[in-house]
């Protein structure tokens, strides 16, 4: 601006202050482009790791003794391994060099060892004298912070003896209720179940003995326990059986479902919390097994398949989420995620198909041990695999549900927990609120601008106005609290008187109108400006005809009650905070928002436009709506997108007033569950960095593009529509 | 009538009409209910027979009359209902009491009541725990005083005196005590406990109650207005001066008045500055284009951003990301132990301002463009510098719109708790932000907030019947804070209007 200005000619001084100025203003406004394109850049930032790929990342050798490896398996803790060899070795090594901390013999050599299912580090051995011999490793705590080495202790409970099991086809172990550890067998004689005791109590019990034997038929190969170590799985020749165990270890036979016939079943694993087995296929299939209820008993049902591409030979489940990495002929490594049904990642395996696998706990390495003794340590980066589009939008199909749903579920006490990710119920629940506000709001705050800009006296006007939008200063957290606590328990009481009033006052009013007529005209004449007060005591009057008519209505025509009628006639359960008290609430609290904008809008229309049209024979109302309302309809739209966007955003209303259960039932009498709310109520509890915490980031970007979507719309519409009629 | 539309005439003046209802009737409910809590109403004695056939006396204030539909009356099955048609009458009593006399409320249908009298006598006692009592003060440490006036006396007296010991303990609990203290301590420790009085509650029952759990009580029946209003008057400011007790649901809003308060301030101090640069720029430095277009375009859309992702934003960046990092510089010494690294005070400051920035921003431009541009042209042709004309002549023209912005900014963030929820906000902060320990201002506090306060009476709460009064109340004070502010914002932006109208 102050080009013509020869500022060279000023002195020193002011000359600094000017610039000064000059470039304290320019880093200010800098600060503040940069503080909101930061707030954007760092929800992306947060949510964008969700949709990284997931890699399995290249090798690195570290050198163990040579031996056929019967089980590799980390510790908890994922600073050692256990290691069981064919020959009888038994040994503890470091996961970063290698090392061999601790190690035993057993006497004879090995054909199976496999850990205890729920228990931590304690591990099962079958040697070839038909003895089991039960491992413990324990992490005791560091002598002192910072200690470099872990030094863990390894030991055979029972004293260092076994237990004799006989001839064994298969055979598992779990830990039930207060350490207690049961052992499954299955023998040509049938299928048993005995107790182990407490093996890590002191001192140790002496062995029980089991329940008797339960005959099998057809010809079972693989012996699994299942969810909470209550369940058994067979697999063999009959297909897959499901038992149930008693607390008096009896088995009873659930429902047996027929296997294909090319299945691997030595490939056969079972996911997190085992409510799923995974099973391979000889031609290259990867099948997921689930638990499910059919006809009133549990049986295992082929819920989804991964097409590899070759026959599975190993296949290793990861611990604490539904993953797993399965081992091919090909030999191909494949990095998979149950729920999300996705093959992450995979790479070709540079070590020998005869290798034995282990995953860390926390899922981010795998070890592959070949006979030779070299140990191929692979990162695995998958952070988020539970999430896809899939997931986060269509149908999935959980375990132990019947049919696939959209469901969010993202915490649960139980730590095996499969997370239900599904953002459409949240979406849902925001579009469902926004909508019955502005079913609500839309029209009052509408009509109401148009009489206050077009109808009303000056003087009127001039009060009316800052008064509706008074109403935008109830802070959210009073409308939601007089939502939840006063309307809701209110309106559920006198659902008739409700309704009806809902129905009596824009009928009673056009009533009303016609009534008005009949008065004389000099009356009609000296009212006109003032009807919105005069609409008052009206209102008043049909408010207290509906609650007086209410239960005479209700007894007429619904049985006395209208809740019941209604979930017998329509099947309408009733909610207390439903969608019918939210959108009263929001309604409140947008229509001074789209009352103010729309009336600016109708009122800025230019005078002249109204005055030709009257001037040319139309009568007052036929001006407002065919020039008025016409020129307007821009600033109207915009409004209305305006307040969509504030009340899909809304967060405390819907937070006190809608019982925030997330559920996809459009009926007006239910409640909702929306993005905001759920932000609220999840993310102070949520792990930072977790794939909780970064769903909820991409919640509020979600969030953000929809208000944003909304916003941009109706500012551009607005600025279109203000050119095109603008030359008017 | 369809070429005329009076009928659509009439329905839109009734929306006027219903937004008018909706106002006044909200605020009328919250202020009837608000302001209603602090009175002291009268106690009346109810003598009626329970459902059965016993009879029973309750002493207590009539909260409400509740209809009670037949149908239900008969399914509770508490005896016969009379004759006729419509639903029954039930009297809600509030009987405080809580642990002498549960429950709380006494429900009582109207034609199972036998007599209503409102003895002269009845106290109600404000008890440190448990809520009110209601009863009759009948003996002062024993001793009868010969009843009536005196009685009364003593027992005042006795109250007093038990102040002034609880607060002579308070006071010598905050220092370091030596033994002689401590001695001391335990002396007026025995002195309060030792002192009681005997209270007869409605159903005859007589307890003896030390007068140190007893905060006031008075006689509410004997109060004429005067007496009623002056004890309205200071209920009323023990509610604003008072920390919160049991669990907030009684005592005062003093901390959350506080916290909210500092939050603000703090905020405004942030958001000023910034908002009133950004202004200046968009409006007096930036040559108007595309940039500035997209600028005011982002501004304004900022504004419509739902204020749940202003926290979402807050809880990542500040208090995750920069707490974390200024721990790691500055107070690696308490760590585990968070400093700046979980949520608080600043944090929620600093977040409440970004969320307020277009309303500073928005303001002061609109306050920028009402400057007659003669007015800029005339200084600089006078010689002055762009920077003198800026300060001389256009801040001080667009102070009032500053002003206006910076209201309506605190309006909006006084009332504004989405975000807070995940920034600092808690239900109860063991410290003030503020105090007389060195820094004096915590910064990294928690704080409490009268809007958080409201949610968490309202909602989580394990009392709700006794602490709906007290919601009521609070919000009746938020929403008075929150509309005088608006008030002021709308007078100011009106005399601006006029001042300017004169001016060009």
């Amino acid at each position: 601006m102050p080009a013509g200005l020869n500022i060279g000619a000023l002195p020193r001084r002011r000359r600094w202050f000017n610039a000064l100025t000059r470039g304290v203003v320019a880093l200010g406004a800098a600060a503040v482009a940069v503080a909101i394109l930061l707030m954007l850049a760092f929800l992306v930032q947060v949510a964008a790791p969700l949709f990284r790929p997931a890699a399995i990342g290249p090798s690195t050798l570290v050198s163990l003794p040579a031996g056929q490896a019967k089980l590799l398996y980390v510790n908890s803790g994922g600073e050692t391994a256990l290691r069981v060899d064919a020959d009888g070795r038994v040994s503890v090594f470091a996961l970063t060099d290698g090392e061999e901390l601790r190690s035993l013999r057993l006497p004879a050599a090995v054909a199976s060892a496999k850990p205890v299912f729920l228990a931590g580090n304690l591990y099962a051995a079958l040697d070839s004298e038909q003895r089991l011999w039960l491992l413990q490793v324990r992490n005791p705590p560091r002598p002192r912070q910072g200690a470099r080495r872990p030094h863990p202790q390894l030991k055979v409970l029972f004293d260092g003896r076994p237990v004799e099991v006989g001839e064994v086809i298969d055979y598992d172990l779990a830990e039930q209720a207060e350490g207690e550890v049961t052992l499954a067998l299955l023998s040509a004689a049938g299928l048993q179940v005995r107790s182990l005791g407490r093996p890590l109590a002191e001192p140790p019990p002496a062995l029980g003995a089991g329940g008797r034997p339960h005959r099998v038929e057809g010809a079972a190969e693989r012996l699994l326990f299942g969810p909470r170590g209550r369940w058994l799985f067979t697999l063999g020749g009959d297909g897959a059986v499901v038992w149930r165990l008693d607390s008096e270890l009896r088995v009873h036979p659930s429902a047996a479902a027929p296997l294909a016939d090319a299945v691997n079943l030595a490939s056969a694993t079972p996911l997190l919390e085992r409510q799923s087995l995974l099973i391979g296929s000889g031609d290259g299939g990867l099948g997921q097994w689930s638990l499910s209820r059919a006809d009133g008993r549990q049986r295992l049902a082929l819920v989804r398949s991964f097409p590899l591409d070759a026959a599975p030979s190993v296949i290793v489940a990861e611990r604490q989420r539904k993953g797993f990495v399965a081992l091919d002929e090909a030999p191909n490594l494949h990095l998979g995620h149950a729920t999300s049904g996705r093959l992450l990642a995979r790479r070709s395996a540079d070590f020998t198909a005869d290798a034995a696998l282990a995953l860390a706990p926390r899922g981010d390495l795998l070890l592959a041990l070949e006979p030779s003794g070299r140990l191929h340590r692979i990162a695995l980066a998958n952070a988020h695999p539970e999430v896809s589009w899939t997931t986060l939008f269509a149908k999935v199909q959980y375990e132990s549900y019947e049919e696939p749903v959209r469901m969010w579920q993202s915490s649960s006490a139980n730590a095996g927990f499969e997370p239900k990710f599904s953002l459409a119920p949240l979406l849902f629940g925001s579009l469902k609120a926004a909508f019955y506000a502005m079913l609500f709001a839309a029209p009052v705050a509408v009509m109401g601008a148009i009489h206050t800009a077009c109808f009303m006296t000056p003087g009127m006007r001039r009060w009316i106005k800052p008064t509706i939008e008074m109403m935008a200063a109830l802070p959210t957290v009073v409308l939601g609290f007089l939502a939840g606590l006063w309307l809701a328990p209110l309106v559920e009481a006198n659902l008739a008187a409700t309704a009806t009033l809902l129905a009596f006052i824009p009928g009673g009013m056009l009533l009303f109108a016609a009534l008005w007529r009949r008065l004389g005209e000099g009356l009609r004449k000296r009212c006109e400006g003032w009807q919105a007060l005069i609409a008052i005591a009206p209102i008043i009057a049909l408010a207290a005809a509906a609650i007086w008519l209410a239960p005479a209505i209700e007894a007429a025509w619904f049985d006395g009650d209208l809740k019941a009628w209604l979930f017998a006639a329509w099947g309408m359960d009733y909610a207390q905070r439903n969608a019918l008290v939210v959108g009263l609430a929001m309604g409140v609290a947008v229509i001074p928002l789209i009352f103010t904008i729309a009336e600016d809008a109708i009122h800025a229309v230019p005078p002249h436009l109204a005055d030709a049209s009257l001037a040319l024979g139309a009568t007052h109302w036929q001006t407002v709506t065919r020039v008025i309302l016409l020129t307007a309809s821009p600033g109207i739209f915009s409004a209305l997108m305006i307040g969509l966007g504030r009340a899909a955003g809304e967060t405390m209303i819907v937070l006190m007033a809608t019982g925030n259960t997330p559920i996809m039932d459009f009926s007006i009498l239910q409640g909702m569950r929306t993005l905001a709310a759920n932000i609220a109520v999840e993310l102070p509890e949520s792990e930072v960095g977790s794939t909780h915490y970064r769903l909820l980031y991409l919640t509020a970007l979600l969030l953000f593009a929809m208000t944003f979507a909304c916003n941009a719309a109706g500012d551009l519409v607005r600025e279109r529509l203000r050119r095109r009629f603008g030359n008017l | 009538m369809r070429r005329n539309g009076q009928a659509w005439v009439w329905l839109n003046a009734a929306a006027v009409g219903l937004c008018l209802c909706t106002l006044t009737g909200l605020l009328l409910l919250i202020a009837v209910r608000g302001l209603g809590h602090f009175w002291p109403a009268d106690l009346s004695l109810y003598v009626y027979q329970d459902g059965t056939g016993a009879k029973r006396r309750v002493l207590g204030e009539l909260v409400e009359v509740e209809a009670v539909p037949r149908r239900q009356h008969l399914e509770s099955g508490v005896g016969r209902a009379p004759s006729g048609a419509g639903p029954l009458r039930r009297l809600v009593i509030k009987t405080g009491n809580r642990r002498l006399d549960p429950p709380d409320f006494a429900h009582i249908y109207e034609h199972r009541l036998e007599s209503v009298a409102a003895p002269p006598e009845a106290a109600v006692l404000e008890r440190l725990e448990w809520g009110n009592a209601h009863g009759e003060v009948v003996a002062v440490n024993g001793d009868a005083h010969a009843g009536g006036e005196r009685l009364w006396r003593a027992f005042e007296q006795g109250l007093e005196a038990a102040r002034r010991l609880r607060k002579a303990i308070g006071d010598l609990q905050d220092e370091t005590l030596t033994a002689d203290d401590e001695q001391r301590r335990r002396r007026l420790q025995a002195a309060l406990d030792d002192n009681s009085f005997t209270f007869r509650l409605a159903d005859g029952r007589r307890t003896e109650v030390p007068f140190g759990d007893v905060l006031r009580a008075w006689r509410p029946n004997r109060m004429n207005l005067a007496e009623k209003l002056g004890h309205y008057a200071q209920t009323l400011w023990l509610f604003l001066s008072q920390p919160p007790r049991e669990a907030n649901a009684e005592g005062g809003v003093f901390p959350a008045i506080l916290g909210t308060v500092m939050m603000v301030l703090l905020m405004s101090i942030l958001v000023t500055p910034l908002g009133v640069v950004a202004a200046v720029h968009l409006h007096e430095y930036a040559r108007p284009g595309v940039v500035v277009r997209l600028a005011r375009i982002a501004v304004n859309n900022l504004a419509g951003v739902p204020s749940i992702i202003y926290g979402v934003f807050g809880l990542g960046f500040f208090v995750y990301f920069l707490g974390d990092a200024m721990d790691q510089a500055f107070f690696a010494h308490n760590l585990p132990a968070p400093s700046f690294g979980a949520p608080g005070l600043l944090w929620a400051s600093l977040t409440l301002a970004l969320l307020t920035l277009p309303v500073v921003v928005v303001a002061t431009e609109e306050g920028l463009s009402r400057i007659p541009k003669s007015l800029r042209e005339g200084s600089l042709a006078l010689g002055a510098t762009q920077a003198e004309t800026l300060f001389r002549l256009i801040l001080p023209a667009a102070s009032p719109s500053v002003l206006t912005g910076l209201i309506l900014a605190v309006a909006r963030a006084a009332g504004e708790v989405a975000p807070l929820m995940l920034v600092g906000v808690v239900k109860l902060a063991p410290n003030l932000p503020i105090d007389g320990e060195f820094p004096y201002l915590h910064l990294e506090r928690k704080f409490m907030h009268l809007g958080f306060h409201i949610f968490d009476l309202g909602f989580q709460s394990p009392d709700l019947e006794a602490a709906r009064p007290l919601v009521y109340a609070t919000a009746l004070l938020l929403v008075t804070v929150i509309i005088t502010l608006n008030l002021t914002a709308i007078l100011l932006r009106n005399r601006l209007a006029w001042k300017f109208r004169q001016l060009s």
